[in-house]
């Protein structure tokens, strides 16, 4: 049941991410993450699935290149390639799909259903 | 869009393909992973492809806003991953430092930048840092140390009875080569605190769990804590770490680097 769960929340990830990628627009997450609070970008890894989070974490906070990544995980490169990737695409999606959550914007949203 | 005039193909769909390829390359592009020729192909495709403009625009994004936040490095879930991934390739005994060698020079490289970024950080607003002796709560610490080392420490660990009247949780260390031997509660700088006392490769090493307010207040600390995410100073070889979590805050006391102590809280 809880897999169902995650692979329709990943869906709405990645359909988020598809809206923002479709818009050709130059620094497309510059308002979201203006509108962020401290702290809470690092938080939001907590809630995409842990391989991702894991890869995205240990390049972008740590510092570590994709081969040490490859190393301390255990996995080719290739692999932490494709995580590093999907991981920001996935963290991009949730900021958005977040984003449309927010009040002021629920009215624009009515009709969209639970 | 897109006519390379090549042999076979519509242009349009030759296109496609190789967008399907390259969209995969544009993060590692983003992240200076790429060797010289696929960098040129992905620059390339990037003249045509709006779309992969947009994504490398938002791998940076994400990647810098990432770096840039302040905050101590792993998660708890992280951490344990790292810890499980050394006790699975070490060829050593139980006792001996248990990670694999090419492990912890990856890590301490992490830790090296965290460091370095910390160190940096403070130099640019303006000079030495004050004397731990000029702060109360270290000042404080430090005495309350001395003073359990010098007793011999209290001779039992008994996180429930310290944790008890607190208003704060007490987040005792969980690397895995500490050992709790003795717990105590103590005031530092008018506020109730507990001490933790552990063995860590030989030496000891004392923790002190605190309210958050306690290191906010002090000017000195709240700098660093919100910069970098940790302060950390030494004098005469005794290394202080101090971390904010959520709900408490941690002081970390040994003759160690502080380098050494902030992977025991990271």
């Amino acid at each position: 049941m809880a897999r169902r769960r995650d692979l329709l929340f990943i869906t709405e990830l990645e359909a988020a991410h598809e809206e923002i990628v479709a818009s050709d627009a130059p620094s497309p997450l510059e308002h979201l993450l203006a509108r962020l609070e401290a702290g809470s970008l690092r938080d939001a890894l907590r809630s995409i699935p842990e391989e991702f989070a894991e890869a995205v974490e240990l390049h972008d906070v740590h510092g570590l290149k994709y081969r040490e990544i490859a190393q301390v995980t255990s996995v080719p490169m290739g692999t932490v390639m494709s995580r590093i990737s999907r991981g920001r695409q996935l963290l991009a999606g949730l900021l958005r799909a977040r984003d449309d959550e927010k009040p002021q914007r629920r009215v624009a949203m009515q009709g969209r259903g639970e | 869009m897109g006519s390379h005039g090549r042999q076979q193909g519509h242009p349009v769909t030759e296109t496609a393909l190789q967008h399907t390829r390259l969209q995969e390359l544009v993060a590692p592009f983003a992240d200076g992973e790429l060797s010289r020729d696929e960098k040129r192909a992905v620059e390339d495709h990037l003249r045509i492809c709006g779309r992969c403009r947009c994504e490398l625009d938002l791998q940076r994004e994400l990647s810098r806003a990432l770096a840039r936040e302040p905050g101590p490095g792993a998660s708890v879930r992280l951490r344990r991953r790292i810890e499980a991934i050394g006790e699975r390739t070490a060829q050593v005994s139980e006792r001996a430092f248990p990670w694999n060698r090419r492990w912890v020079a990856v890590a301490m490289a992490a830790l090296a930048s965290i460091a370095v970024v910390g160190t940096a950080l403070r130099v640019r607003r303006g000079g030495a840092s004050r004397p731990m002796a000029e702060i109360p709560v270290l000042r404080d610490a430090l005495a309350d140390c001395r003073r359990a080392m010098t007793r011999n420490f209290p001779r039992k660990a008994d996180l429930a009875a310290v944790a008890e009247g607190l208003q704060f949780p007490i987040r005792p260390l969980s690397a895995r080569d500490v050992e709790l031997f003795s717990t105590w509660k103590t005031s530092l700088a008018g506020s109730p605190a507990a001490g933790l006392a552990y063995r860590w490769r030989g030496i000891v090493v004392v923790q002190y769990a605190v309210p958050t307010e306690l290191l906010r207040q002090q000017p000195e600390l709240s700098g660093a804590l919100s910069h970098d995410g940790f302060y950390s100073s030494s004098e005469l070889g005794q290394g202080v770490v101090a971390v904010l979590k959520e709900d408490s805050g941690t002081l970390l006391i040994a003759n160690a680097p502080p380098d050494a102590l902030t992977r025991l809280i990271l």
